[in-house]
């Protein structure tokens, strides 16, 4: 299967790395407007069109704001789509999309990836989906890097809320179900933000998301039930922590550590490739993937407009 | 000092004794308790006196520790204050913000010292995160972040007419009041969910997720639930975040324990500072004029006038704005 990466920034590399170890895949190209020539023996393409053309599968590695233009015309040249998230940074071009994808027949799926943390399984297994929980999910890092610093723009990315929050609001719908409320607040560049949402079977989720947070990677849950509570901080279950005495710079984008045979960004590839060689349904469709980020574009709006958003309501409006 | 401890009702009663016993300006007059079985005992192990009559446990001492049911409070308070005797309330000051400035109003009246037992603001590692915020360390505070998480107590707190509420009521107060001395800026505005879903078989809130803003643009959250289960190695805790224009401090309040395991347990012992003794110090201070970080009775006021938005956001589904 012929797969081309468009954008080979900070996700982009890391698939490229995933892709490498499967052997029924071949990055036949990768799309890029800064870098020429060739990445690892794969030619690196300046024109879109072209090198679409190579592909079986096209995976959307580029920034959110230019998702829906790029998704329009891999849909339109009937190619399978992986995409990341978040689908895009407005409801508009979101819907605009479902509505392609109702009118096409190829594969799509997006990379929320969360879902494939073996810890965050854990918890969504172990929880007894039968009673409400009261969850606190937090995630922390400095401030990222990217092209042209893309992802600190609000109106680009969707800021702190859409970029890093979406992660534990995904996790959120996934494991308690859909949100009936959503409650937001941020500050005024939207690097920080305070979410609270309540879920239809009752369960009520706390989130908090920084990109203020210079003490190393964070990814935190908590989730009580009756009786029950469960805690998971990854800074408290580092496996192995090396400690130099040199200095090291911090200048690229925060993730989680993972000292896993297969990380998260392969288990999420790999079930798509396998989706698309036998035909089974995608993990987590375009549909999936709209009903958190409607969520986190409904919190943007309840902290510009510093009230409460009911779904209900919102829907009948 | 002679200080009389009125009622031993809440589950502080234990910490405020042994503060007044461990002050080097204070001594323990006596016990009240309108529960005189209770009392007795609770007199007996402290090796003290138990009034059966109110008055006459005012009648020994110069101030009082008002540790009853919080819907008590005011009526212990008020009789205080109107014998002369200063006071150092158990929090929540009061369930009402009426019945709290009933009692701040009279104790400016009767010109007496009314505290709010807010023990926070003398715990170490607090001190030392307010050094840091002073210091502009993480440069201007633009958001907290707030746990005080813990196991159901049961008893009276669970029974509505006793407490005025449940998880709300119960650990709201500690950290509003901690951000509010931290900044010095007041909440404005409050949004709530509650529920009872944690604790089988009660019906009072066990659930809630408290979002705040300050009248200087602070944003806040604070988790009051009692989502600690029983075999939770210890009562719960106290965690803030703060996060500034340049940087993040975390405070682990409670953080400094040696744990314990058996073969059918884990027990947490805590090592830090008794802050209550340098509670009870500052009490002894304040009442000889001195300025201290004690919370006074506006202060309960204000941590009371929090709670009571926090329930009416909850039952409205709307932001609640505090006048
Ligand atoms: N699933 C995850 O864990 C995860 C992690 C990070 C990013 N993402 C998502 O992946 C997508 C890409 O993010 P990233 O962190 O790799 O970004 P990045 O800035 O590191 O990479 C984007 C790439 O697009 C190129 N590009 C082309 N046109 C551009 C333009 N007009 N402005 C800026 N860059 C342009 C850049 O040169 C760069 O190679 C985003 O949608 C993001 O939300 C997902």
């Amino acid at each position: 299967m012929k797969v081309v990466i468009l954008g080979y920034g900070f996700i982009g590399t890391i698939h490229l790395n995933a892709y490498q170890k499967m052997n029924d895949v071949e990055v036949a190209g990768i799309y890029s407007t800064t870098k020429t020539g060739s990445i690892e023996g794969i030619k690196v393409y300046n024109d879109l069109d072209e090198c679409l053309e190579l592909a079986d599968v096209v995976d959307i590695c580029l920034p959110t704001f230019m998702h829906r233009e790029i998704f329009e015309k891999a849909v339109a040249k009937g190619k399978h789509i992986f995409l990341e998230k978040p689908i895009a940074h407005t409801e508009e071009d979101c819907r605009f999309m479902l509505e392609l994808e109702q009118r096409s027949n190829v594969k799509i799926m997006v990379g929320q990836v969360l879902r494939y943390f073996p810890e965050y399984r854990q918890l969504k297994n172990k929880i007894d989906p039968g009673k409400p929980a009261s969850s606190l999910l937090s995630r922390r890092s400095q401030l990222p890097v990217s092209g042209k610093n893309w992802s600190l723009d609000r109106k680009n990315s969707g800021g702190v809320i859409l970029d890093l929050l979406l992660h534990d609001i995904d996790f959120a719908c996934w494991a308690f179900g859909p949100v009936t409320r959503i409650f937001a607040q941020s500050d005024t560049e939207h690097y920080y933000a305070l979410l609270t949402l309540r879920h239809e079977n009752g369960s009520i989720t706390r989130l908090e998301g920084s990109w203020r947070y210079d003490g190393g990677f964070v990814q935190e849950a908590e989730i009580a039930q009756e009786n029950e509570l469960f805690t998971y901080n990854s800074q408290e279950v580092h496996p192995l922590q090396v400690h130099r005495n040199v200095l090291t710079s911090k200048d690229s984008t925060e993730i989680p550590a993972v000292l896993l045979r297969d990380a998260p960004w392969y288990l999420e590839l790999r079930e798509f490739i396998d989706a698309i060689r036998y035909d089974q349904p995608v993990p987590i469709t375009l549909q999936d993937a709209y009903e958190s980020t409607r969520v986190a574009l409904l919190a943007l709006k309840s902290a510009d407009e510093k009230r409460p958003i009911s779904l209900v309501k919102e829907l009948n409006a | 000092m002679k200080i009389s401890i009125l009622s031993t009702a809440h589950v502080h009663f234990e910490a405020f004794a042994s503060a007044v016993k461990q002050c080097a300006d204070t001594e323990l007059a006596g016990i009240y308790d309108d529960d005189a079985h209770r009392g007795k005992k609770k007199a007996a192990d402290l090796q003290t006196v138990f009034f059966e009559n109110i008055h006459d446990a005012l009648s020994v001492c110069e101030a009082v520790v008002v540790c009853s049911e919080n819907a008590k409070h005011e009526e212990l308070v008020l009789a205080s204050i109107e014998a002369n005797k200063h006071v150092l309330c158990e929090k929540p000051l009061a369930i009402s913000t009426v019945s709290a400035e009933r009692m701040a109003k009279k104790a400016v009246e009767q010109d007496v010292v009314l505290a709010t037992a807010f023990p926070l603001r003398f715990n170490t590692p607090a001190m030392e995160l307010k050094q840091v915020i002073d210091q502009k360390l993480i440069g201007e505070v633009l958001a907290f972040h707030g746990k005080n998480p813990g196991q159901c107590p049961k008893g009276w707190f669970i029974d509505k007419k006793l407490s005025g509420g449940g998880a709300l009521m119960d650990h709201i107060v500690h950290l509003a009041d901690l951000m509010r001395w931290l900044t010095g800026a007041e909440v404005s505005k409050v949004y709530a969910e509650a529920d009872s879903f944690l604790v089988p078989c009660i019906t009072i809130d066990d659930v809630g997720h408290v979002q705040l803003e300050f009248d200087n643009g602070i944003i806040a959250d604070i988790d009051p639930s009692w989502s600690r289960p029983e075999g939770f190695p210890t009562w719960g805790g106290i965690d803030l975040r703060a996060t500034g224009t340049q940087g993040a401090v975390d405070l682990r309040a409670y953080a400094q324990k040696v744990a314990q395991y058996n073969n059918t347990k884990t027990l947490h012992h805590d090592y830090g500072d008794f802050e209550y003794l340098y509670m009870m110090n500052a009490f002894v201070l304040a009442i000889g004029n001195q300025q201290t970080e004690l919370a006074n009775a506006w202060d309960g006021v204000a941590a009371t006038k929090i709670v009571e938005a926090a329930y009416q956001s909850a039952k409205e589904h709307e932001v609640v704005t505090i006048a």
